[in-house]
């Protein structure tokens, strides 16, 4: 028989240990500095530990729920992983684990970023965010890198620019204060100007928000945070794929901040609130599974009511159920097993950028499906296949066509540069070679297009200029205003 | 090496202030550290801690410094690893001390997770309530109360699998 031990002895066993440990050790001097000098120590800048954050901002906001409270959850409704228990008949059939991850570790040390963030209405319908760090990297790892189209470009002191987040229906500014980058971003444009406006002044914080009230003002805590943990299990039916994530002590996707997105619905999830809504490339619901739990199914390839299915029949399921789940995802089944054009409506059929032994890179041009969140938008995506199986996917470019910045592809003929141009190049020059960079247009109404050059033998090519067939450099692409003399981002 | 020479450098470079802030802490952030990552890389825990902060501000700008200091002190330790252990060295307790933890408690208390260990930590160890802990820990008293349901599951179990084997 079972003796089930008393309360206070767990306690008194946690007292216990916790005493041998802090009697081994040793404390510090105590002694007192004679006398202050007028220098700070300085330690090394720490690194930031950092993935995700582009799922971060498709919830929402990173940080917003920090300062809610809430009810404490009864003990009972704790929930520690969730996973798909009942199988909708949408799905058509059994899916499988393809991929797993649990992360924990993302937060600073000493977060860099600190923030303010105000609200109004009663829903807290307007909000606008100021993020404040030491350098444009840090407030890069906020709001995600460059390269997404965020146009994250750092100011010169005594200048405002202007922040592009098309996908998220915000507005930003950024601008230099001193040796503090500053951003300020929200849906709320005379409250996000007066803070922009404030800072060519004065202290930014000090800004007019009549209206709005302070609800917090701290450390941004960034994916996860100190008491987070993030699990996420990555399935495949035979109708699609699909992810389920568990934010677990995070509050940062809450039901709340999901709603800020302009598509967003209220419904529900087994008597619970939840919301969903969707870009133009995925759709996704989140819900409170518990008072300090939330819960997240994506797909690019199921519109809401399969999500709804889905969600429906997720539960919690133990820590050791989850980890078979994760033990039994395949190696080889990888969530890119075909490219992400697939998710939309193409155009055609894809177009060979390059090809060589067994590999080929290709483009081909979409458009966003009826049912999806914004439809009939035109896209363009991009993959590389390696033995008729995708190698790379660089994914889609859809509502915010941009340049992607130039990579190199590793083939089994030797490296090739791909990326996508605005205007027609006449060739790329780079470490004293000189090549002929077509470049080809998938779709007419697609401002831009793919090129591919395949290098010699030996190549390296990491610093590359554009030139004309005026013979011209190019220093900057006059459909984006991006620099054409840059850098090879290589991509392993 | 000297424990007295990086507090030394570190004091150096304080204001009358930070210093007193940073004094009245010091000990209570090197329990802490030494409850989350063992007592041979505590000192080194918050003297890194230490540096660090003041890299960016100083300590008597901070609304609560004691608090900001103590969640530094956990996240470092997350920084170098949630898996380390703690490693203890055989000590000899003074009379009338409890006895020792059996060594599975031990290692059940050792394998929690930071949270979980934190959260325990300020409660059980340091006699503060939720609300305290929630405030120390910089989350809030639902997520407190979660890491403590956990890790007392965790150390119920170990418990009755003692008790049941005596």
């Amino acid at each position: 028989m079972t003796m089930s031990m008393p309360t206070d002895d767990v306690a008194v066993a946690f007292r216990r240990t916790y005493q041998v440990i802090v009697d081994q050790t040793e404390l510090p001097s105590s002694q007192l500095p004679a006398y202050g000098l007028t220098h700070r120590p300085r330690g090394p800048r720490h690194g930031w530990v950092f993935a995700g954050a582009a799922l971060a901002v498709a919830l929402g906001l990173v940080g917003i729920a920090l300062i809610r409270d809430g009810v404490p959850p009864a003990q009972s409704e704790v929930v520690d992983r969730i996973a798909l228990v009942e199988v909708p008949s949408e799905l058509g059939g059994q899916p499988t684990v393809v991929n797993s991850s649990v992360s924990s570790d993302g937060f600073d040390p000493v977060p860099p970023i600190d923030m303010w963030y105000w609200e109004s209405g009663e829903e807290a319908s307007k909000w606008v965010i100021l993020l404040e760090a030491q350098a444009d990297a840090d407030l890069t790892t906020a709001l995600g890198p460059t390269d997404d189209g965020n146009g994250l470009t750092p100011p010169t002191a005594g200048e405002v620019s202007t922040l592009s987040l098309p996908d998220t229906g915000w507005l930003g500014r950024s601008w230099l204060d001193g040796s503090d980058w500053r951003i300020a971003v929200g849906y709320d444009e005379s409250a996000v100007s007066a803070l922009a406006e404030a800072a060519t002044t004065g202290d930014p914080s000090g800004a007019d928000m009549s209206g709005f009230e302070l609800v917090y003002e701290g450390p941004q805590f960034i994916y996860p945070p100190a008491d987070g943990e993030l699990s996420e299990l990555f399935y495949t039916s035979p109708t699609g794929g699909f992810s389920v994530a568990l934010f677990n002590g995070w509050e940062h996707g809450t039901t709340a901040a999901a709603l800020r997105s302009p598509s967003a619905e209220l419904t529900e999830v087994n008597g619970r609130e939840a919301v969903i809504t969707g870009d133009a490339i995925k759709w996704w619901i989140v819900w409170q599974i518990d008072d300090s739990s939330t819960a997240l199914v994506e797909s690019s390839d199921f519109g809401p009511d399969t999500l709804r299915a889905i969600a429906e029949g997720i539960q919690p399921v133990s820590s050791d159920e989850w980890e078979n789940l994760a033990g039994s995802a395949s190696p080889d089944a990888t969530i890119n097993s075909k490219p992400t054009a697939e998710s939309f409506d193409t155009i055609g059929q894809p177009t060979v950028l390059a090809s060589g032994d067994n590999w080929a890179i290709k483009s081909q041009a979409v458009t966003t499906a009826e049912d999806s969140a914004e439809p009939g938008q035109v896209g363009l995506c991009g993959w590389v296949e390696i033995e008729d199986q995708v190698s790379i996917d660089f994914g889609c470019s859809i509502t915010d066509p941009g340049q992607r910045l130039p990579v190199r592809v590793p083939t089994p003929d030797g490296p090739v540069v791909t990326g996508q141009l605005r205007i027609e190049v006449a060739e790329v020059r780079f470490e004293g070679e000189s090549l002929a960079v077509p470049v080809t247009r998938i779709h007419p109404d697609i401002p831009y297009g793919w090129f591919a050059i395949q290098l010699p033998p030996g190549s390296t090519l990491t610093e590359y200029t554009f030139w004309s067939s005026e013979g011209t450099q190019l220093p900057i692409d006059p459909g984006t205003g991006d620099e054409l003399t840059g850098t090879v981002h290589s991509i392993n | 090496m000297s424990i007295v020479q990086p507090y030394a450098r570190l004091l150096s470079g304080l204001g009358v202030d930070d210093a007193d802030i940073w004094l009245k802490c010091k000990d209570d952030l090197a329990r802490y550290a030494a409850v989350l990552i063992g007592p041979g890389d505590a000192e080194d825990v918050v003297s890194t801690v230490f540096l660090r902060v003041l890299d960016r501000r100083r300590l008597n700008e901070l609304e609560d410094a004691r608090r900001y200091l103590f969640r530094a002190v956990l996240n470092e330790c997350k920084t170098r690893g949630s898996r380390s252990r703690v490693a203890l060295e055989p000590v000899d307790l003074p009379a009338p001390q409890p006895p020792d933890p059996q060594p599975e408690i031990l290692e059940a208390v050792l394998s929690l997770p930071l949270g979980q260990r934190s959260a325990t930590f300020f409660v059980y160890w340091s006699d503060m309530s939720v609300a305290e802990a929630a405030e120390m820990m910089g989350v809030r008293p639902g997520t407190v109360k979660r890491y403590l349901h956990l890790a007392r599951n965790k150390l119920k179990g170990v418990l009755d699998d003692h008790v049941n084997a005596d």
